[in-house]
């Protein structure tokens, strides 16, 4: 990305913040009223993508040497991201069931390594539009916002490798790189083990 | 080529801002369950030359306002599709694609309105017009029923050609269902747009099935649980600010009766055309703006109850307690039952009225 790009990008993005921080609380307070009362949900947390970050997505580039995001502004769906954490593996289908009763999604998968032998970043994502209503509200500048539904071992794994593993890419030796899938490898395990346990003892909600 | 109609619009409406450059029409027989090949064989058109006197008509059917196409909708992204949708993809491709990848992306619409088409409606006209403008490519699908002012005079594709026929042209342009779909070249442009239908009583129609469902394969752009919701928040708040009895009650009554019809199909704006004129204007206030009062939703019956419903405790078989659901934790507080079973119920707020009655009941 040019400099003068990158930074009329920064101002551009810099201005949207405010009403980006309004869309976040709106939505973070339409997932509160669905899980509040759900024991098995640890928490809900929100955040507004930094400046910083947003830049560095936006000059990413494709294989061909070509931007990735020709409209950054309008194609980055992460500028408001959110992430409900279930406390077991099992109950990640129906919180994302809850959730879909008042967002419509554009986007829906559970993203996880593509090869059996590898170990890395596991949560149901999702991509939503912003509902017309707390589009008004808010006078959001955005269409859509990022949800992730995850395991407490799954999210922990996620911000230990967003600040060593993720930040650091390129710069992991091979051995390194293996340490963290290992981390990976034993988050899915206690994922496993617990749901596992709780399934043998009966005490998996259905709630 | 037909000799041309000099045709003047009823209404002139300045449309010299959008650039006009693709037009498609297809007469569409209904194929509802039949094969993809068969429902090939029913339609008939194709790409047709934009002159001035198509321009003239069709551009005034082009220019968007809130009257025009009133009903907000999106796609939604299939999981078993890669997260996207076949209609969008031929909707972007209308929009920004090369000359013939929006021929095929207008004839396969052409196909999947012909298999949307139920055997009971007629024939119909599909015309695809897509512009620009600014920056900005709107692209707007019309079906025009049968006595509709434009018709194809010649089918062939490649050759195809409309003609208006200004005799018919106010009734052809009261009945028509449409839909627009507005965005920029961006990847994540068009997974919204609006609907209008004018072939039914417009307040009535279930526009869901057959223009929105079936052959958009689109929903409402809010959940019913949303819309719900949304009800449930207008109501409480124009609740709080009438002071007449009589209004108080006419409001309530329109809840309790969102909540019980059973897959009732309403928005903000059909709900509010049922209440009294005075009650209507408060109510119409806290709906929010065009765009959200007029997104269609079926009352929720979970989330209904949950507002709107109420939670009856009696009380050592002959104390009865009633209370709205969200009244419970709020004005209502239930303790925990203690070794006797017995629990402590606080309640606390103003009383607003007491009355003496028999104990009849």
């Amino acid at each position: 990305m040019t400099p003068a790009r990158d930074s009329e990008l920064g101002k551009a993005y810099s201005a949207r913040r405010e009403a980006l921080e309004r869309v976040r609380d709106a939505v973070l307070a339409d997932l509160r009223d669905i899980v509040e009362e759900d024991p098995l949900v640890e928490r809900v947390t929100g955040r507004v993508k930094s400046i910083e970050q947003f830049l560095k997505k936006a000059g990413k580039l494709r294989a061909d040497g070509q931007p990735k995001y020709l409209y950054p502004l309008e194609e980055i769906q992460d500028q408001v991201g959110l992430r409900i954490i279930v406390k077991f593996d099992g109950e990640r289908d129906r919180v994302r069931d809850e959730v879909l009763t008042i967002f419509r999604p554009v986007e829906d998968r559970f993203h996880q390594p593509e090869e059996a032998d590898r170990f890395g970043y596991e949560a149901t994502h999702l991509v939503c539009l912003v509902p017309p209503d707390i589009r008004e509200k808010t006078v959001s500048p955005i269409d859509f916002f990022e949800l992730q539904v995850c395991t407490l071992f799954q999210h922990a794994w996620a911000e230990a490798n967003h600040d060593v593993g993720y930040k650091s890419k390129g710069k992991l030796s091979w051995e390194e790189q293996r340490m963290i899938a290992l981390t990976a490898a034993n988050a899915w395990g206690a994922d496993r083990v617990f749901e596992e346990l709780r399934h043998k003892e009966g005490s998996a909600t259905t709630k | 080529m037909a000799a041309r109609t000099k045709l003047k619009a009823p209404t002139a409406v300045p449309i010299q801002s959008w650039t006009y450059d693709f037009l498609a029409a297809y007469d569409v027989l209904a194929s509802k369950s039949l094969t993809v090949r068969e429902a090939e064989r029913n339609i008939s058109g194709g790409v047709i030359k934009i002159n001035q006197e198509i321009e003239s008509y069709m551009g005034r059917l082009f220019e968007r306002d809130e009257e025009t196409y009133d009903i907000p909708i999106c796609f939604v992204g299939d999981q078993s599709k890669n997260d996207s949708n076949p209609i969008r993809t031929h909707i972007r491709a209308l929009a920004h694609g090369p000359q013939e990848a929006r021929r095929r992306a207008a004839r396969a619409l052409a196909v999947k309105l012909a298999l949307a088409t139920p055997g009971t409606t007629k024939e119909g006209l599909l015309v695809v017009m897509v512009g620009q403008h600014s920056g900005t490519t709107r692209v707007v699908l019309w079906r025009f029923g049968a006595g509709a002012s434009l018709s194809l005079v010649t089918k062939k594709e490649g050759e195809a050609e409309l003609k208006v026929n200004l005799r018919t042209f106010t009734k052809g342009t009261q009945y028509f269902k449409a839909a627009l779909f507005e965005g920029s070249s961006a990847r994540t442009a068009f997974w919204e747009g609006q609907v209008r239908d004018t072939q039914s009583h417009a307040r009535e129609v279930d526009h869901a099935r057959y223009w929105v469902n079936d052959f958009l394969e689109a929903q409402s752009s809010i959940t019913d649980a949303r819309g719900t919701k949304l009800l449930e928040t207008a109501i409480k708040a124009t609740n709080k600010e009438l002071k007449d009895p009589a209004h108080q009650a006419n409001l309530t009554q329109a809840a309790r009766l969102a909540a019980t019809q059973k897959g009732m199909r309403t928005s903000l704006s059909r709900f509010a055309d049922n209440l009294l004129p005075e009650v209507r204007e408060a109510f119409l206030r806290h709906a929010g703006s065009e765009r959200v009062r007029e997104a269609i939703f079926t009352v929720d019956r979970t989330t209904a109850l949950r507002r709107f419903g109420a939670r009856r405790v009696l009380i050592n078989g002959r104390i009865s307690l009633q209370a709205p659901n969200d009244a419970f934790g709020r004005e209502v507080v239930m303790g925990q039952p203690d070794g006797a079973g017995e629990t402590t119920i606080t309640i606390r707020g103003r009383i607003t009225r007491e009355e003496v009655r028999s104990n009849d009941a």
